[in-house]
């Protein structure tokens, strides 16, 4: 119904006219003015703003008496019932009980004999006032509203008198009860909301008090809901909605509290669960499509997702010994959702199983979790959510890494082995994984499964350059294609080379070469290391180290060749030769004081690393810029500088008596060797190519050739003071450079780098050489006085440098990072 | 109103006064014909016994001790919390007040051997022990009027009238020998 007071005034006005004109009888203009005023005194008009409440007050005189009646005599009820409560609840004192009781009893019979008075006023035909109708319409309400709140009193009043405390929450029900059903025969909104507060206050004295279900609770909630819904009063619809879902949730809690039990008890609690949350959610997607039961709609979603989502309250009172409560659980999910097509379900599910996976212990059920996945694979195909394959393509990576590797490690006799072997697997994965995420980019909806294929199979490809690059034991691990005691590993890597070859075979046949240049490569290692003995240490380095350098180039190149920065290529590129340069480098310095006869021997490989890593990064751009691509030359570079400069300062120090490389094991002069004509051909190149702007390159060979020379002629003879003055003198060189070289790719992370360099370089030596000369506090006292002056002077320079920098042009490099 | 309003509304007014109607015949015939018996109150923990308008009693019989427990037929006594149990009364040698005589989950059963039979309902269960309710812990005072029993609440005893089915109500209380009468 209308309830626009200012047409309902119009209508007034305009029935008078009618009247006039005959066109309707006057008993007719009574009952169209009492059909339009009910409403309005259900839902109080708004107060219009002050400005216009002058007009407003002109234009209607019944709206003012009502409003004026209407504060006058709410103030009135809340009085009142405060009264009552007040008057009641301190248990008079003086009165002897009969004489409470009667009163009571008076009470109550007086204020509902007065609403059912004043409720009649409404269908008196004789009263044409309106003002007098809603007058007495309203009080009416008001008594019936005293009348509930006075029976509630007579209840605590007559528990008092006879000291009634077994279970107080009865009485709050039977007030709750009764308050109710006067609420709904009178239709009487805030008697209505003051039952079923009271019904939530004694819900929840039950429950978390007396641990009792409280099923009756229900019926209230259920009864709120149907009549609120019937009156088309939307509020009430969403809050009984919300009431109904804690009704739900807290018997669910309770049930699985009390009876949930292992066996078949448990099963059928969790199918009924999710049975319950399909219905809650089927229920709440069909009324959301009318926007008025929106809110109510959404509640019986999310209480939909907590029926899914509750067998993990306790989870252990389903099934500890077995996870088939969890098979269950995830296949009713599962079920319901296909059934529903809630597509969150179903990831929901795909989550359970992943949850049963991890529960698995044992090879013997492992393999039984392909069967959920493949099932979940095809159903997000066939129902094309993109979402859903990425999910699919996740699990199917983990599934392989959990079990099939997982499997590996129990049926391997040996405790390494089995280890190696699962790293060795990383190859053909990574090769199958790279070679098919290509594919699979180019399907439109397995597009983002393909990436994350993809982004694994580069990330596998790693693993073994990060573990087993080192000169290790690998002995008794035997070479693949000897199968023998690894057979099973040496039939999944033909395997998955061979699907690989497939995949590859396919990319060449539709003449993909950008995804071939990046896949061949990885497949190819992946069939050389099958052939190759790993378990020889000097053939495993050897093949890694040049794989490795040779990954760095064509993901370098080719990425921002190809993609000019938009793949993922292009951040893994620098992932890879970053963490390369970090991991290598930490076990090089590890390395380095744990065999100390060969400290400077491995500080100096780590520089002939880097320096080749450095190469490489300046033929990437060289290459690229000479085809006009933008390359960040300078992530690298900085990162190279770094590392040089932390082993070249670690080699500063006092070493004791070196032994001479060619003393070392053979696998360590090899790749001597190895790295220093790597060195020289790139050196070769990059001076062939660059014509200009070598300076840097020039440089970078004072550090190689001097390393170079220090690691060949080390000896057991030679003084350690020698190379201390040569690698001080390095610092010094490569600091002073490092503060040049930033000026011309106006790089401010280098300067400052560079400065802290200098810093650190000089105090570590002034703390050498002046420890013993000095007493402490003087040293400190000298030493302050020196950083003072020194840091003046470093700012100053770093201050000049930082303007040239800004002054000429914009950073780059800086505004890349 | 409507018509089915107008006499419906008669008829739910009707309904609640007859709740508190039956509310009051039910404690008044308890009271009539349960049998008295006199129960020594206890001081309790914690020791704010009066809160509000009412005090919180405590008995000797509150507390079921071992001996007792293990001379009935309960099993499984840590889950017997929220479980209704059935005491047996008789009074103590040269004594007014009762104690406890026998417990068990049966009624009949106890019926047989006792006359004065209460039914409690068990708070807090452990092994040797059980503290059990009987619904007449709450005495309602005007308000303020609470800390005269709560001061003495060593020479308190409540006399309790106990139906044939085990109810229970508050029929009297004493302060060293004396009713007590708040109005």
């Amino acid at each position: 119904m209308l309830k626009n007071t200012e047409f309902i005034q119009q209508l007034f006005k305009e029935l008078k006219e009618w009247v006039d004109r005959g066109i309707i009888t006057s008993s007719q203009k009574i009952k169209i003015e009492n059909l339009y005023s009910a409403p309005a005194e259900e839902d109080p008009p708004k107060q219009p703003a002050l400005k216009d409440s002058a007009a407003a007050e002109k234009k209607s005189d019944i709206k003012d008496n009502i409003n004026f009646a209407r504060v006058i005599i709410g103030l009135a009820v809340l009085s009142l019932s405060v009264g009552i409560i007040i008057f009641y609840a301190s248990n008079w004192r003086k009165m002897p009980p009969v004489f409470k009781l009667i009163q009571i009893f008076f009470v109550i019979i007086a204020l509902y004999g007065g609403a059912y008075y004043f409720l009649q006023a409404k269908r008196k035909s004789s009263i044409t006032d309106r003002s007098v109708i809603d007058s007495s319409l309203l009080i009416g309400r008001s008594l019936l509203l005293l009348g509930i709140i006075s029976y509630g009193t007579g209840i605590m009043l007559v528990a008092q008198i006879y000291h009634i405390s077994s279970h107080p929450a009865n009485g709050l029900l039977a007030w709750a009860i009764g308050a109710y059903a006067m609420a709904v025969l009178m239709r009487e909104k805030y008697s209505l909301v003051l039952s079923m507060l009271l019904f939530v206050i004694w819900d929840m004295w039950e429950y978390f008090y007396f641990a009792n279900a409280a099923y009756i609770f229900g019926i209230p909630v259920i009864l709120t809901l149907w009549f609120s819904f019937k009156i088309k009063e939307y509020r009430g619809v969403t809050a009984s909605s919300i009431l109904f879902s804690v009704y739900c949730l807290q018997l669910s809690i309770f049930w699985i509290n009390h009876y949930a039990a292992n066996g078949y008890v448990g099963y059928l609690m969790i199918t009924g669960f999710i049975i319950a949350g399909l219905l809650m959610n089927k229920f709440g997607k069909e009324l959301r499509k009318n926007s008025d039961l929106n809110n109510a709609g959404t509640v019986f979603l999310i209480t939909g997702w907590i029926f899914y989502l509750i067998p993990f309250y306790k989870l252990v009172n389903f099934q500890p010994e077995s996870s088939l409560s969890i098979i269950i659980w995830g296949s009713a999910v599962l079920i319901v959702s296909l059934l529903i097509r809630d597509k969150y379900g179903c990831y929901f599910s795909a989550f359970l199983f992943f949850l049963w996976s991890s529960a698995i212990l044992t090879p013997a059920t492992a393999y039984w979790y392909a069967i959920p996945l493949t099932v979940l694979a095809i159903i997000f195909y066939i129902e094309k959510d993109p979402l859903g394959i990425m999910i699919s393509a996740v699990s199917f990576i983990y599934f392989y890494y959990y079990f099939t590797i997982g499997i590996a490690d129990t049926i391997l006799i040996g405790e390494e082995a089995d280890v190696l072997c699962m790293i060795m697997m990383q190859f053909p994965l990574a090769a199958f994984l790279i070679i098919y995420g290509k594919i699979m980019t180019n399907h439109e909806l397995l597009k983002n499964a393909g990436r994350i294929f993809n982004v694994f199979g580069w990330f596998s490809l790693s693993i073994p350059f990060i573990l087993i690059s080192w000169p290790m034991n690998m002995t008794n691990m035997p070479s693949l294609i000897n199968f023998g005691i690894i057979k099973n590993c040496s039939i999944e890597y033909i395997v998955l080379s061979v699907a690989a070859l497939a995949g590859l075979s396919f990319l060449i046949l539709k003449k993909r070469n950008e995804s071939i240049i990046f896949a061949a490569p990885v497949l190819f290692l992946g069939l050389l290391v099958f052939f190759l003995p790993f378990h020889h240490t000097a053939t495993r380095m050897i093949t890694l180290h040049l794989a490795a350098i040779g990954f760095i180039f064509l993901l370098l190149f080719y990425s921002y060749l190809f993609f000019e920065g938009k793949s993922f290529e292009n951040i893994f590129a620098f992932i890879f030769a970053i963490g390369l340069i970090v991991i290598k480098g930490a076990g090089f310095i590890f390395l380095s004081y744990d065999d100390k006869q060969f400290k400077l021997a491995y500080l100096i490989g780590f520089i002939l690393l880097v320096i080749i890593c450095f190469l490489i990064n300046k033929l990437a751009d060289k290459m690229l810029s000479d085809r006009g691509r933008y390359f960040p030359v300078n992530i690298l570079d900085v990162i190279c500088a770094a590392a040089v400069w932390i082993s070249v300062y670690l080699a500063s120090f006092r070493v004791e008596a070196q032994r001479s490389i060619f003393e070392a094991q053979p696998v360590v002069i090899e790749m001597t060797f190895i790295f220093l004509a790597l060195s020289v051909i790139l050196y070769s190149i990059l001076l062939k190519m660059i014509k200009k702007d070598r300076i840097i390159l020039y440089l970078s060979l004072i550090i190689f050739i001097s390393s170079g020379v220090i690691l060949l002629t080390a000896d057991a003879r030679i003084p350690w003071e020698v190379y201390s003055f040569t690698f001080n003198l390095l610092l010094l060189i490569i600091s002073a450079v490092y503060m040049y070289y930033s000026s011309i790719i106006k790089s401010k992370l280098l300067l400052n780098f560079a400065t802290a360099a200098i810093v650190i370089h000089i105090l570590t030596r002034y703390f050498d050489l002046f420890w013993d000369m000095f007493s402490g506090s003087l040293l400190f006292i000298i030493t302050g006085i020196i950083g003072l002056a020194g840091g003046y002077l470093l700012e100053k320079k770093r201050g000049d440098i930082s303007k040239i920098i800004k002054t000429s042009g914009e950073d780059k490099w800086e505004k890349k990072i | 109103m409507r018509p089915y309003q107008k006499i419906l509304f008669p008829v739910i007014v009707a309904a609640q006064l007859f709740v508190l109607v039956f509310m009051i015949a039910k404690q008044e015939l308890l009271l009539a014909n349960g049998a008295k018996v006199l129960l020594k109150c206890e001081p309790i923990d914690p020791r704010s016994l009066f809160s509000g308008d009412y005090v919180n009693l405590n008995y000797e019989i509150s507390t079921i001790e071992h001996d007792i427990i293990s001379k009935s037929n309960l099993k499984d006594i840590a889950n017997l919390e929220g479980k209704d149990i059935y005491v047996a009364l008789r009074l103590r040698a040269n004594d007014r007040h009762c104690n406890i005589a026998a417990v068990s989950d049966n009624l009949a059963e106890l019926k047989q051997k006792y006359s004065t039979v209460i039914r409690g309902r068990v708070k807090w269960a452990d092994v040797d022990e059980l503290r059990v309710k009987y619904g007449v812990e709450s005495y309602f005072v005007p308000q303020g009027e609470g800390k005269i029993i709560e001061k003495s609440l060593d020479n308190v005893s409540v006399e309790v009238s106990i139906s044939d089915n085990g109810d229970s109500a508050i029929s009297k209380l004493f302060l060293d020998n004396q009713e007590v009468k708040f109005y």
